[in-house]
């Protein structure tokens, strides 16, 4: 799984996190070191899509939060992912 | 280094860095500078300026859409209609005046009739060149109505042509055989002239308003769905 928003959605999923901090935390679960300018285009295309949201914050560095819509979406995406996976081992066992 | 990596963080958009510049900078400054983070700032930023293209590529398409259309309008030519109106005199008789038809009309309309008259009046001289003339009078049929009024009051006699000038010939043409075949009916009823065969100024079509209008829409729509499926697929 190497989708960018994916990734950030599933690294929001257990708390709020600012951009360093969410690729950290997806290099360390998902082995994917993303880049700045991929990190922000998914971070922007996100937050247009209300599936997450930016927090004020004194520091420079925002952090962002997953909204309702944004779970929901990343619920409907591991049920996918999930069907997906079943599909796969059951063919490879019966390759 | 970090001085390439903030310089390429100024290929963003002017908006785009306004809203996210300050916490980007923040994470660079956490960051190891390296090509690889240069390479994916400068596609980054690359894509955020294709995404705020969607405007420029709407109107772009919508301009093209007017281009075509324009172009269309040039190549396809013109046609004009010239009507003339004609008659009976005594007063409407329908019936009469179908059996009057019935007897002129084949004359009228007739291979040798239509051929003088395609060839004193040099008409259809593309369509001559590479079709025998019974197709081309067989054109001429087809652009030449001959309707009646309403109760048989009349005759309305229309002939559709690219050209004004000799749209209005061929009806002036045409009338005069028909009262000229009217007349040598040796029949009661005639035919008189009520109004002559009109110059058309516009032509019926194409209409360059409605061509226009359609390729500027079908243009915008266009570059519309093409912008939104660039915004999705660049993301």
């Amino acid at each position: 799984m190497t989708d960018p928003p994916l990734l950030l959605l599933t690294s929001l999923a257990d708390g709020d996190k600012h951009g360093y901090a969410m690729m950290e935390d997806i290099a360390a679960f998902a082995q994917v070191k993303l880049g700045p300018g991929t990190l922000y285009g998914a971070i922007s295309r996100l937050e247009e899509q209300g599936l997450i949201v930016p927090l004020d914050s004194d520091d420079r560095r925002r952090p962002y939060r997953l909204t309702a819509a944004g779970h929901a979406h990343l619920r409907e995406q591991m049920a996918r992912l999930q069907g997906l996976v079943k599909v796969g081992q059951s063919r490879l066992r019966h390759a | 280094m970090r001085r390439l990596l903030n310089c390429a963080m100024r290929l963003y958009p002017r908006e785009w860095r306004e809203r996210y510049g300050e916490e980007m900078e923040a994470l660079l400054e956490q960051l190891e500078p390296s090509l690889a983070t240069g390479w994916d700032l400068v596609l980054g930023a690359l894509k955020m300026r294709l995404r705020k293209q969607s405007v420029q590529i709407t109107l772009a398409f919508g301009l093209l859409g007017t281009v075509l259309a324009g172009g269309l309008l040039w190549w396809v030519p013109p046609r004009y209609i010239s009507e003339a109106t004609l008659i009976q005199q005594g007063g409407a008789d329908q019936a009469a005046l179908t059996n009057l038809l019935a007897s002129v009309m084949p004359k009228v309309l007739s291979r040798r009739a239509l051929s003088k008259t395609i060839q004193e009046l040099d008409l259809y001289g593309e369509q001559r060149k590479v079709e025998p003339m019974e197709d081309v009078v067989e054109t001429m049929r087809h652009a030449i109505s001959v309707s009646q009024m309403t109760g048989g009051a009349g005759l309305i006699v229309r002939f559709v042509y690219p050209q004004q000038q000799r749209a209005q010939a061929v009806v002036d043409d045409l009338v005069r055989r028909l009262l000229e075949e009217n007349l040598q009916s040796g029949r009661a009823q005639t035919l008189e002239l009520l109004d002559p065969p009109t110059y058309p100024h516009n032509p019926i079509f194409p209409n360059w308003r409605a061509m226009f209008a359609t390729g500027v829409a079908a243009g915008l729509v266009v570059g519309a769905v093409i912008a939104r499926w660039r915004a999705l697929r660049l993301g």
